[in-house]
């Protein structure tokens, strides 16, 4: 029998979206054409965007790595594409399928980067799970991996960020809030990308720039073979890679060299590195003189300070260029912190990037059926790790999975058609939120303050379950850990 | 000790009153003096008229909340408080031929239904599923709602094929504001009597029904029909509201269901307190409040009669249906996280309807062919536009057109269905494929349900005259376009 598409090879696979029966060349054609459509329907990319891939190894993201590079050659597109990994902790699973990661980046030969769990809120997974047991874990593994996907994306300097989310994960998420009554996860119209604004008063400044560190020189060393930066040590080589090792220290302390051995968040010392006048610090709470900080709590004299809450003598901000030494990668500027904001005076900061402090998450298979995947990953033999994450068969969403393939197997139309409800949803506008700032970090969050930070504090003082739940309001009296957020407290 | 039926219109099972768990000690918690009976909820044990005036509150306050079913006017007389003020009748419906019942089975269902429904002392009426084929294609047309008042007494047809209800309190005559009376009088329907139907309807509507290749269709298609009928019915005999036994369990399972099925758009209407897609008659579902535990508990404890039919689905496998599956799975979680049910439930509350584009009445706004629910499928960048509703005949008809960059596969004119809703008004479609014709006058889900229909002729005659009308209509309306003055601006059939 002959393709129904070329009519000209054998036929060799029935393709579950829509039946026909296809020779092998015309199958992976018709794949790539499809997730193809799918950008081009949702407006995805624009010219020059960089573009950073969620790559975890596993089928999902090697199919999306591949496509992405193909479309690109194919259609001559100018996107900017790099590799993100993040490492959760979670032994036998996660460190098994970083070494496809790696595989990954030398095949396509594109910058990669892994941030890890524990340099950027000081818990691996089997941590939190020693902690809080195995039922609700999926949400705090969620949590952190999103806003480290967030912080990695920004160390790219990139526009979007795309995770390889097929249509079977779309369907599960939505039967999942819908099962647990979260509209506001479910509604188009209350989740609106455009309509959101950023009520925080410190609107024009580069979250990048606030993190001390212009990816773009990263990148442009790169291109260029240059070692301009001394600072950036002996991690970076050949011309094609970049990779930070993420262990600990800290950034820019003073003229020294400003990555030891790579970044870490939120994680340092107070009032760091007095020697000179401008430490320059990361994320979190800090405390010094002469301290040149970043997001989150400051305190201290003649400090400099970004966003969050900040108290001291003399604190006088505003369009500080701090590249004390020519050796510094150029460090941040800053904002007045009493809420009239000023623009970022970076010189290496391009325009464009001075409102960009959302970066859109993408989903370019999310029309794309689960099986097909695999079909396409196996007929072009693309490598990926398939084990099931350790933890994840207790979980609710596990439950959901099952489900779906259930429902698959009466017919895998119903799988669009959840995705085609969903796109009709319509709620009461007036629960609409609004995206703010995470005083104690700087993530994005719909409250005062982030989920991830709360979950950290929460695992501090750790006496229940209740930090998991301490955004929702409960009928029950659940025992809330106080935390304290008001602003002018350090 | 609660078991979460799943048979449809079966009582609670023969077990002697469950005692509560915790202890012999505890009373009714409404009460507090006599011995609990029921446990509703974890830890909420009542006695038999607790629980009684439980129900029976959350009936009136779910009617008297929306305010959609109210008595006379102002000026209400002494006792009113405790009466409901209007006059419901009761319809059945046969399905038996859709499942291939003989008729000696069909008449024996009869035979036990009638006695219920006479003992009920409303009027009544029982309809077989073949009167479908002699229904007028103005069942589908959504005309507009009568202004209040014109009407006598308000009055209410009740669906009691799943669950025979007790209906609460039989309300005395209508209030004295009331425009001419109507004293209800139970009588049965002349057309019942009237012996089994015509033969030739009932090989008709079985082959219909043998020629649907999925359970899930069939089940649609089912549903369909019998609102179509109890519609005429209620249009018939003068009724402005039809209501609906579903449950809260049910109405959950039949929300998931509907989304598994593509209906997200119109999920206020289907699962909500109030329906009025119909226009003049309104669908109300009062007892969305109760679960199916206490219906099944209520219907036990007051000795409700109530008849056991076989559905479509009976016995079927668990995999047979989207609707088998569906209710499988959200009973199944419902035993793990016992909140699931009324998560969906309230989920459901909070969806709205979404309001129409351009005036209101659905004059303008071209509705679904079979649901009467304003189309879907316009959007330009949903899932559908994917290319996952063009019928796999249609997609085989195309030749594979290479993508550019700024193009989606192109076909025939009645297939990309982006857009195009009626406009499938050029002469040679119209003629050609009348199949894809109708298609173009579905939303999303009719369309999907009627691929599994290898073709539409055995459909009852009312749908496909009505999709003929419809076209014509739209291609005389391109035709005439340039001399018309709009001063709305949507109009069917823009490209």
């Amino acid at each position: 029998m002959l393709c129904e598409r070329c009519n000209k090879k054998n036929v060799c696979m029935l393709r579950p979206s829509n039946k026909m029966k296809l020779c092998k060349e015309c199958f992976i054609e018709s794949f790539e054409d499809d997730v193809h459509i799918t950008i081009l329907k949702k407006n995805m990319f624009n010219k020059n965007d960089n573009i950073c891939i969620g790559v975890s190894g596993g089928k999902d993201s090697s199919v999306l790595t591949h496509i992405l590079v193909n479309i690109k050659k194919k259609y001559n597109y100018q996107w900017n594409l790099f590799l993100l990994a993040i490492d959760e902790g979670i032994k036998g699973y996660r460190d098994d399928s970083l070494k496809i990661v790696y595989k990954i980046q030398k095949i396509y030969n594109l910058p990669l980067q892994v941030l890890k769990f524990k340099n950027i809120f000081s818990y691996t997974m089997d941590d939190v799970v020693k902690y809080i047991g195995k039922k609700n874990n999926c949400t705090v593994c969620g949590v952190f991996r999103r806003q480290a996907l967030e912080k990695g994306a920004l160390l790219f300097n990139a526009t979007k960020l795309v995770t390889g989310h097929n249509a079977d994960d779309l369907a599960e998420t939505i039967l999942m809030n819908m099962c647990r009554g979260d509209i506001h996860k479910l509604s188009k119209n209350v989740n609106d990308v455009d309509s959101f604004f950023i009520c925080s008063p410190y609107t024009n400044v580069s979250l990048f720039n606030v993190l001390g560190i212009n990816a773009n020189q990263i990148i442009q060393k790169n291109k260029n073979n240059l070692d301009q930066h001394d600072n950036i040590t002996d991690n970076i080589h050949t011309q094609s890679e970049i990779k930070f090792d993420c262990e600990n220290v800290s950034l820019c302390d003073g003229h020294k060299s400003r990555y030891k051995k790579g970044l870490t968040w939120g994680n340092f010392e107070n009032g760091t590195n007095t020697a000179d006048t401008c430490t320059n610090t990361g994320i979190g709470t800090n405390t010094g003189i002469g301290t040149n900080t970043g997001i989150g709590t400051n305190t201290g004299i003649g400090t400099n300070t970004g966003i969050g809450t900040n108290t001291g003598i003399g604190t006088d901000t505003c369009n500080v260029d701090n590249t004390v030494n020519q050796k510094n990668v150029n460090t941040a500027n800053f904002v007045k912190c009493n809420g009239n904001t000023n623009c970022c005076n970076n010189k290496e900061d391009t325009t464009s990037k001075e409102n960009i402090l959302f970066i859109p998450r993408l989903k370019p298979l999310m029309w794309s059926y689960e099986k097909e995947i695999v079909l396409y990953a196996f007929y072009l033999q693309l490598d990926y790790f398939s084990t099931e994450c350790t933890y994840s068969p207790n979980s609710f969403r596990g439950t959901l999975r099952s489900f779906i393939k259930d429902i698959e197997n009466i017919n895998s139309q119903f799988i669009l058609n959840i995705i085609h409800s969903a796109e009709f949803f319509y709620f009461n506008p007036k629960n609409k939120k609004s995206l703010q700032i995470c005083i104690k970090c700087g993530a994005y969050t719909s409250n005062q303050i982030c989920k991830a930070c709360i979950i950290v504090e929460g695992l501090q003082n750790y006496t229940d379950n209740s930090f998991l739940y301490a955004n929702k309001k409960s009928k029950k009296n659940k025992k809330k850990i106080p935390i304290e957020y008001e602003k002018g407290k350090a | 000790m609660c078991q979460v039926g799943e048979d449809y219109g079966e009582p609670a099972p023969g077990e002697p009153s469950p005692a509560p768990r915790p202890s012999r000690e505890q009373k009714c918690v409404k009460c507090k003096e006599a011995q609990p009976v029921v446990v509703i909820r974890a830890g909420d044990a009542f006695c038999r008229d607790c629980f009684k005036a439980f129900y029976v509150h959350k009936f009136r306050a779910m009617l008297g909340k929306n305010r959609l079913i109210f008595p006379g006017e102002k000026g209400l007389s002494q006792d009113s408080a405790k009466r409901l003020r209007f006059v419901p009748g009761v319809i059945f419906v046969d399905e038996g031929a859709a499942f291939g019942k003989s008729l000696e089975e069909r008449s024996k269902t009869l035979a036990e239904v009638k006695p219920i429904l006479q003992a009920t002392g409303l009027p009544w009426h029982v309809v077989a599923l073949e009167e479908v084929f002699s229904l007028p294609p103005s069942v589908l047309r959504c005309s507009a709602q009568e202004p209040a008042g014109s009407e006598g007494a308000y009055k209410a047809a009740v669906d009691s094929f799943l669950q025979q209800q007790h209906v609460l309190g039989a309300g005395g005559g209508p209030g004295p504001t009331q425009g001419k009376e109507q004293p209800p009088q139970p009588r049965p329907d002349p057309q019942s009597l009237a012996g089994p139907p015509a033969a030739a309807q009932t090989g008709a509507l079985s082959q219909l029904f043998c020629s649907v290749r999925t359970l899930t269709a069939k089940e649609e298609l089912l549903q369909t029909l019998r609102t179509h009928l109890i519609l005429h019915m209620a249009r018939a005999h003068g009724y402005s509201k039809v209501m609906t036994g579903d449950s809260c369990t049910r109405l959950a399972i039949k929300l998931m269901t509907n989304l598994a099925l593509g209906r997200g758009a119109f999920l206020a209407w289907d699962t909500g307190f109030s329906d009025e897609r119909h226009g003049d008659v309104v669908v109300v579902r009062p007892m969305r409040d109760h679960t199916l535990k206490e219906v099944a508990f209520y219907n036990r404890l007051f000795s409700v009669p109530s008849v056991f039919t076989p559905a479509v689905d009976t016995k079927a496998p668990e995999k047979a249906s989207i609707h088998r599956l569906m209710e499988a799975f959200i009973l199944r979680l419902q035993t793990q996280f016992p909140s699931t049910v009324s998560t969906v439930y309230r989920t459901s509350e909070k969806l709205v309807k979404a309001p129409r584009d351009g005036p209101a009445a659905g004059d303008s706004s071209p509705c679904c062919l079979l649901c009467m629910c304003a189309l879907d499928v316009d959007a330009a960048d949903s899932a559908t536009a994917f290319g996952a509703q063009t019928s796999s005949r249609l997609s085989q008809m195309q030749s594979s057109t290479p993508l550019t960059e700024t193009q989606t596969p192109s076909g025939p004119c009645c297939s990309s269905g982006v857009g195009r809703v009626l406009g499938c008004g050029q002469g040679a479609c119209r003629r050609e494929d009348p199949q894809a014709c109708i298609e173009e006058q579905l939303c999303y889900s009719c369309r999907v349900n009627m691929k599994d229909l290898p073709s539409l002729d055995p459909l009852p005659p009312y749908i496909l005259a009505e999709a003929q009308l419809r076209t014509q209509r739209a291609w005389v309306l391109q035709e005439i376009r340039d001399c018309l003055i709009e001063d709305s601006d949507d109009e069917a059939g823009q490209s």
